[in-house]
């Protein structure tokens, strides 16, 4: 056993694998933060980066974190208080008025797998229930879904509670009709087009 | 289209299967209908309403009573009368729609893609006013109007510069009932807009089996004012519906059922059609396809059990790409995908003028797609076969060695079928001397020579007076 053949059974989606490979690892003495950042995460970024070229498709990555987790669940009990925030926290919704849940959900996904602390507050989520999330949850980012060019200007509603509540949240942005040019001009910290570009733009944000 | 050319993707027993599945999944999951009268009014007609969940459940009985209430034959009625769609097609044929939504559009001259505007729309409609193809005009969105009430200000740019069907939908709740108040002022009155639907409205599903309050809306305005409906379901395989073609087909033809039953309860007899707008998603990044093998033939096997396992009429978007660029890719896919639906059997086909991505439009795409049909419509005309087609009297006149260029029946038929201008047959020489150009740049010669032709509808000054005043209102309304 090994941090190797852990990082592999994530890869793999094999999630009782994980578990138990991660459970024998720490039994050895290993500690768990070396698991966790160099088996666990270390996989979900390769899954990531495979991911991008198209190497790996979409399920084939959901369960390679849902293997992650499994291995999460076994050393998150063991780590420092501090080092359980994982990378970094993300609140994360689709705009008031819009009640397209498929993408964001996926993003969602994506973003817990990678090893982020995700809070999903669903869809139809008023302006004022990002603030209170973003403030509760002392989020690094806030994460924005519109699918609809009715509900697209809600974002900047958003960004703009944001900063009227001197919070440091990052927001970004993404959704079908959403681009580069509208992320900017709505001062967005950040675009992505798809779930794997928003895994990437978080990790680079912060 | 000959009776015996019909492609039938499904055995008899396959699409009762089919049939029989549907109807299972309306009445043992049910719809989530988050609309409070369309909650109410299929509560009264015997539906299962749960209303803290707003889940309804559908019984069978009551589902086959919609079924039977919805008219085999209807018309979809533009603003202009000789714009007016029978369906089915009287020829056995089938009609076409343009693509919906658009905030950008693909400039030929810039070569860039550009916002969409006021402007740019008109042109948009305008152009297609006058393609021999090309039936119905689909809302789009300026991006120079506000984003709230940007469908209304769409709709008053449809009537302002076609007379051609308008395909029509909301992109919020509170737009419905101006978009109702917009075509009752073009028609003059709401018994003008019964009699000349002007429209025909696109509600939606938000697969799996959710309806949002703007869609339940449409359908009972649409009901209320006449305008016929084409229901969309919107199963995306493999993210909100099974990856299977069986199992997608299912689950569209179901979600979209859900609408006719709303339909036929609140008014029995409406014009319905359903619409199959199923669109794969793309396992590497979670995007919805439009144009691959696996969206058509979902769409193709949803068409067959829409019209066989429920006699209703049916359209479809065959007419698509993944592609950003007209280029040959595009016209494969959008070739292949209108043919296979044809062959099996649409009323609307729809995508003329679209492009890949988050729903891009070209007026040069819209030229070119407007002719593939015509190609198209060849495949699928069928032959006649009679004393006149099969012409023995010329063959045994024209005799051994002989020559019919010079007959009366060629003379007769040498222009019935003429090829569409962009697929217009050419020497060589002739082609290289007119400067070698490829499909696109023919297309853009195309556009440059309608563009001095085309032109706004003339319309009384009160009318269009009364229309803006309506824009006005909702930008009031809507608009923070």
């Amino acid at each position: 056993m090994s941090i190797t053949d852990i990082r592999q059974a994530v890869l793999t989606g094999d999630a009782e694998g994980a578990a138990d490979l991660s459970r024998a690892e720490l039994k050895a003495g290993t500690a768990p933060a070396v698991i966790m950042n160099d088996a666990l995460i270390s996989a979900m970024d390769e899954a990531g980066a495979r991911m991008a070229t198209g190497e790996l498709f979409i399920p084939e990555v959901l369960v390679a974190s849902e293997a992650m987790r499994a291995a999460m669940d076994v050393i998150t009990p063991h780590l420092e208080v501090e080092a359980t925030g994982g990378r970094g926290t993300v609140v994360i919704g689709a705009v008031e008025g819009d009640v397209h849940d498929i993408g964001k959900s996926l993003v969602a996904l994506m973003l817990d797998g990678a090893g982020f602390t995700v809070h999903d507050l669903g869809v139809d989520v008023a302006t004022a229930a990002f603030v209170a999330a973003a403030k509760e949850q002392d989020a690094d980012i806030v994460a924005m879904s519109s699918l609809m060019v009715t509900t697209m200007p809600k974002m900047k509603v958003v960004i703009e509670a944001l900063r009227e509540a001197g919070l440091e949240t990052k927001p970004i942005v993404g959704g079908a009709p959403i681009t580069q040019a509208f992320a900017d001009k709505i001062r967005a910290a950040g675009y992505a087009p798809d779930a794997g570009g928003a895994v990437r733009l978080v990790r680079d944000l912060l | 289209m000959g009776d015996t050319l019909k492609l039938r993707m499904l055995s008899s027993e396959q699409v009762g299967t089919l049939r029989e599945k549907c109807l299972d999944l309306l009445a043992t999951m049910g719809m989530r209908i988050d609309h409070d009268g369309a909650l109410g009014i299929l509560a009264e007609a015997g539906a299962d309403v749960d209303r803290e969940t707003h889940v309804v459940k559908f019984p069978a009985e009551l589902v086959e009573s919609a079924i039977k209430s919805v008219p085999e034959e209807f018309v979809v009625k533009g603003a202009d009368p000789r714009h007016d769609l029978a369906i089915p097609h009287p020829d056995g044929l089938f009609y076409t729609s343009t693509n919906v939504q658009s905030m950008l559009h693909h400039d030929v001259d810039t070569k860039r893609f550009e916002d969409n505007s006021v402007a740019r729309y008109a042109e948009w409609c305008q152009i297609i006013e006058v393609l021999d193809h090309t039936d119905i005009c689909a809302i789009q969105t300026p991006m120079d109007v506000p984003a709230e009430s940007a469908e209304v200000h769409a709709l008053n740019i449809q009537m302002q510069n076609t007379t051609k069907p308008l395909w029509m939908h909301a992109f919020s709740r509170e737009a419905v009932p101006f978009m109702f108040e917009l075509l009752v002022a073009r028609m003059g009155s709401v018994e003008g807009l019964r009699t000349q639907s002007v429209a025909i409205i696109n509600p939606g599903t938000v697969s799996p089996f959710i309806v949002k309050a703007m869609d339940a809306e449409e359908i009972i305005q649409a009901c209320h004012h006449g305008v016929p409906i084409s229901s969309d379901g919107h199963v995306m395989s493999g993210f909100t519906s099974p990856m299977s073609v069986a199992g997608s087909a299912v689950q569209n033809c179901a979600e979209t059922l859900a609408h006719v039953v709303l339909c036929q309860v609140v008014k029995p007899g409406h014009p319905i059609m359903m619409t199959q707008f199923n669109c794969p998603g793309d396992m590497a990044t979670g995007f919805s396809t439009l144009a691959t093998p696996i969206a058509n033939v979902q769409r193709a096997v949803g068409q067959q059990l829409t019209s066989e396992g429920f006699a209703i009429r049916v359209s479809g978007c065959p007419i698509m790409t993944d592609t950003y660029v007209s280029d040959g890719r595009a016209v494969a896919e959008k070739a292949l995908g209108a043919l296979l639906c044809a062959l099996a059997g649409i009323d609307i086909a729809y995508g003329v003028g679209r492009l890949g991505g988050a729903s891009l439009a070209s007026p040069a795409q819209l030229i070119i797609d407007d002719q593939i049909v015509a190609v198209v419509k060849e495949y699928v005309r069928g032959i006649q076969v009679n004393d006149e087609f099969l012409a023995i009297d010329e063959i045994l006149a024209s005799g051994i060695g002989g020559s019919l260029v010079r007959s009366k029946h060629t003379l007769k038929h040498c222009r019935d079928y003429v090829e569409p201008s962009l697929f217009r047959f050419q020497l060589q020489q002739q082609w290289e001397a007119e400067g070698e150009k490829d499909l696109y740049e023919r297309a853009v010669d195309e556009y440059r020579r309608l563009k001095p032709m085309i032109k706004p509808v003339d319309l009384p000054d009160d009318v269009r007076r009364e229309m803006d005043a309506v824009v006005a209102r909702a930008d009031k309304a809507l608009c923070p």
